[in-house]
């Protein structure tokens, strides 16, 4: 898993930059181990071409305030306030309980 | 150098049969009888012409059909802000030129569409990334909702209390989609779009046109100042989701031009494409103190006879959403407002008026401020 760092100001991100969106200085990637906090959830029940409704869709903050949006599953595995692995698969952030991964 | 607005006109705002070329030459023609000119340039919004409707090279399209071929034109795209941003380079454009009068079109149809359809259309103005997670407009401003109640321990209800109000002023509204009022048994039994958010708090699809004439010769209405504003597309990319920043650096902008602050704003437009934004909106406009909206609305400051009237129009939720037209049409309802013109929604003793509009998640967002010219 890649964080992205900008190189001049505090600007850090999940999604890829080659530059900083705020100032424009060059970004760097640093590997981490990732768990989150879920901040904010919700179920979209009207959904673009391609997905089948519901889906659910999250913000996790890393434990230094990193917001990643990702998709959690269709159930009540995962609520606000929970604290979550976050795993990346063919692009998409996915958010799993931290009490049921092992 | 000094713009005034002279004349506008609308196709009404809803359900049309008529094409997207035809309805901008109607609301086009309105605006030229009303402006009683004509126009030496012609600036034309749409956002789903191209993919949704498969029209393209629309200016000389609208040209041929209102009789102006010859006329100097071109197309903006800003997503939802579009309406908004065509005036201001409109007015920019007048400024700078030779020219004395102006017409400035935008025009959408959106209805007759599987809702999945256009619910994909419109998450195009999303990342990359977010589309991925199958985010739409309505999730990702329902994760804004969710955090503003919680951040200001707002209720449900404050939501509620802005679509009842605008679609109240919406019955108002000649050209207004929705005339009828609702109640908070309506908004409570009608479906769950994404959480919180029903579909009473998200604007319609609509279809719709708008045009507007802008002129060097004096009228009652002049354009104040303007602003826009770029932000992260990506929404976890903010600072923080406490306001849009977006609005709040076209406001500084706007503000400065008209070298005013915001208490001298007696009447708002603002893009409440989901109601909570009306909120967030009125906050990074500062007419209310952060995380104070949601109060000032269930007091009913912001009804069309309270302190600083918010959507007089019916806002996006009653007026309609034609995507790229809403934003030229807040700055007619502030011009017919400050012009005396609003007949059963006018408002008196108006000075100053300010129009804020959204282009994608708060990605590209434009604020007009419109005052009586002296």
């Amino acid at each position: 898993m890649i964080q992205f760092y900008c190189t001049k100001c505090d600007f850090k991100s999940i999604v890829e930059h080659f530059h900083c969106p705020y100032c424009g200085s060059p970004i760097i990637g640093k590997e981490v181990d990732y768990t989150g906090r879920i901040s904010n959830i919700t179920t979209i029940y009207t959904v673009p071409e391609g997905f089948k409704a519901p889906v659910r869709i999250a913000i996790a903050v890393t434990s230094n305030n990193l917001r990643v949006l990702g998709n959690v599953p269709d159930d009540d595995s995962v609520k606000e306030n929970d604290e979550v692995y976050i795993t990346k698969k063919e692009g998409r952030f996915y958010f799993t309980p931290v009490h049921t991964k092992y | 150098m000094s713009i005034y607005i002279r004349g506008s006109g609308a196709h009404p705002f809803g359900k049309s049969k008529k094409d997207v070329i035809t309805m901008a030459a109607e609301a086009a023609t309105y605006a030229i009888e009303n402006g009683n000119r004509k126009p030496e340039f012609l600036f034309v919004g749409s956002m789903l012409d191209n993919n949704l409707h498969g029209v393209a090279n629309i200016v000389p399209k609208i040209a041929d059909a209102i009789g102006l071929n010859g006329i100097y034109g071109m197309k903006i795209d800003t997503a939802s802000s579009t309406g908004a941003a065509l005036f201001q380079i409109a007015a920019q454009y007048l400024a700078a030129s030779n020219c004395t009068t102006g017409l400035v079109i935008a025009s959408e149809r959106m209805t007759g569409y599987d809702g999945s359809k256009i619910t994909s259309m419109l998450a195009q103005v999303l990342s990359y990334d977010e589309q991925l997670h199958g985010a739409t407009m309505p999730g990702l401003a329902a994760l804004i909702a969710k955090d503003y109640m919680k951040r200001y321990n707002a209720p449900y209800d404050a939501f509620s209390a802005v679509a009842i109000k605008n679609h109240r002023n919406g019955l108002l509204n000649p050209i207004a989609h929705f005339k009828k009022e609702i109640t908070m048994k309506d908004i409570m039994e009608s479906r769950v779009v994404a959480d919180p958010l029903r579909v009473y708090d998200c604007a319609p699809v609509s279809d719709g046109a708008v045009a507007v004439m802008i002129s060097k010769e004096k009228t009652d209405v002049e354009l104040a100042g303007f602003g826009g504003a770029t932000d992260t597309v990506n929404l976890v990319d903010r600072d923080n989701l406490d306001g849009f920043r977006a609005t709040q650096i076209a406001a500084k902008r706007a503000y400065d031009m008209a070298k005013i602050n915001s208490h001298k704003i007696s009447i708002a437009e603002i893009h409440d494409a989901f109601t909570p934004f009306e909120l967030i909106g009125m906050e990074d406009l500062n007419i209310a103190e952060r995380g104070n909206a949601w109060k000032m609305v269930l007091k009913d400051e912001t009804a069309l006879n309270g302190r600083i009237p918010v959507n007089g129009s019916g806002g996006l939720k009653a007026r309609g959403h034609p995507v790229s037209v809403s934003g030229l049409a807040q700055i007619m309802e502030i011009s017919l407002q400050l012009s005396g013109m609003a007949e059963k929604r006018q408002v008196d003793n108006l000075s100053y008026g300010i129009a804020q509009s959204t282009g994608g998640l708060a990605s590209n967002n434009f604020v007009t401020i419109l005052r009586r010219s002296d």
